[in-house]
């Protein structure tokens, strides 16, 4: 009897020990231990077509539903993690209007859920056949890279000449202000009246140079993509925009020769 | 004999496994709060500062530097008033500068014009980069 309790208190005494050995340690796990629910790799690594290519190498060697079917998820599960970061882009957007940024979340909203609903049906699926047909919707149906993210970035780009044809047209205003005081105070004008007239024809050709694009933009689908009607409008919205920034670029080095001039 | 000695083991043992258990707890509770929301650092609380005295501006002699401190005598009841003299009133006026005769022309903000061209930069980089993303079905 003495015995067993000798053992009982010795085996109480150890899981003393470990407890207070163990409780400390849990409780020194600081946030540097918290575990992540999302992949710790960079973005570009979870998004860029090489994240599925050892998929697509095993299907094309043994073309099995199970391989069709894993190539889909990986297809789809890329698309989304793109869709999300492109859906805090345009909602945490300081530069979108409110009607482009509203686009540009149904087109993401769309694609999200449609691309959810693709993965199960390819879940579902139960031949090879069905499933490469619904892994061939995947770019189809979609366009994600093709088509949505660069609806995105040009839209963006867009608004951002935008708001930059505004703020330097209230500068030409403030500078045409202070070329008046000038010549009212007697100064020569006449180098800075110069460029604030160059600077305000940079801003009209930028202002030119974009409109419409966005709306123009805006207005592709997969279909006209899969047409081959979308690319040349988004390329030709790309090269106005590209144009449009060189304006006012200019319209800002003439911008700061009046401020030299008045000085 | 060896009941009682066992007794007086056992006693021994729970004392010490009492004294194990709370030493452990009690480290692992103060690790925990270091860190919890709950019991945050301990900051100054500028909010309850006290704020300085100001001097009264109406009926009184300003001096410089002069502040009211709380009584450091001990004598009951004492309270510290502003020093009144019999000069006539003094009132202090905020200092002001002269205006100039017509405000300033506004500078432009060139600087976040700057930036927005530079954002549309980045826009176009990741418009050139998307569609080499999209891949084809194999």
């Amino acid at each position: 009897m003495n015995r067993n309790l000798t053992r009982l208190a010795g085996t109480f005494a150890g899981i003393a020990l470990a407890v207070s050995v163990a409780i400390p340690a849990l409780a020194s796990t600081g946030p540097s231990g918290r575990v992540s629910d999302r992949p710790a790799q960079p973005l570009g690594a979870e998004t860029d077509a090489a994240r599925c290519r050892t998929d697509w190498q095993a299907t094309r060697e043994d073309r099995t539903l199970a391989k069709v079917q894993a190539v889909g998820f990986c297809e789809i599960d890329r698309r989304l993690v793109t869709i999300d970061r492109l859906q805090a882009l345009v909602h945490g957007s300081d530069v979108l209007t409110d009607a482009h940024a509203s686009a540009l979340s149904r087109i993401l909203d769309h694609s999200e859920t449609g691309l959810q609903a693709l993965r199960r049906e390819i879940a579902a699926d139960t031949t090879v056949a069905s499933a490469t047909e619904d892994v061939r919707r995947i770019f189809t149906d979609y366009r994600i890279y093709a088509l949505v993210t660069r609806q995105v970035a040009l839209v963006r780009a867009d608004d951002r000449v935008d708001a930059a044809i505004n703020r330097l047209t209230h500068a030409a205003d403030q500078l045409a202000a202070a070329i008046a005081r000038a010549a009212g105070n007697g100064k020569d004008v006449t180098v800075a009246q110069g460029h604030l007239d160059a600077m305000i024809a940079a801003i009209a050709e930028a202002r030119a140079e974009v409109a419409g694009d966005a709306s123009a933009v805006l207005a592709q689908t997969p279909a006209t993509w899969n047409a081959g009607t979308a690319k040349p409008i988004l390329d030709a919205a790309r090269a106005s925009i590209a144009a449009a920034r060189s304006d006012l670029r200019i319209a800002l080095t003439e911008a700061q020769a009046v401020l030299a001039a008045l000085r | 004999m060896s009941t009682v000695k066992g007794h007086r083991i056992l006693t021994v043992i729970t004392a010490a496994l009492v004294v194990v258990l709370i030493a452990g707890c009690g480290s692992g509770t103060e690790l925990a709060d270091a860190g919890s929301p709950t019991s945050p650092p301990p900051t100054v609380d500028l909010t309850t500062a006290p704020e300085e005295p100001t001097v009264p501006v109406v009926g009184a002699t300003v001096q410089p530097a002069t502040t009211v401190q709380p009584a450091t005598t001990n004598e009951p009841g004492m309270t510290v008033q502003p020093v009144k003299t019999n000069e006539p009133s003094v009132t202090v006026e905020p200092v002001t500068t002269d205006k100039p005769p017509t405000a300033p022309v506004p500078t432009p903000d060139l600087t976040s014009i700057e930036a927005l061209l530079s954002g549309i930069d980045g826009d176009l980089g990741d418009d050139a980069g998307a569609a080499a993303s999209e891949g084809s079905p194999q």
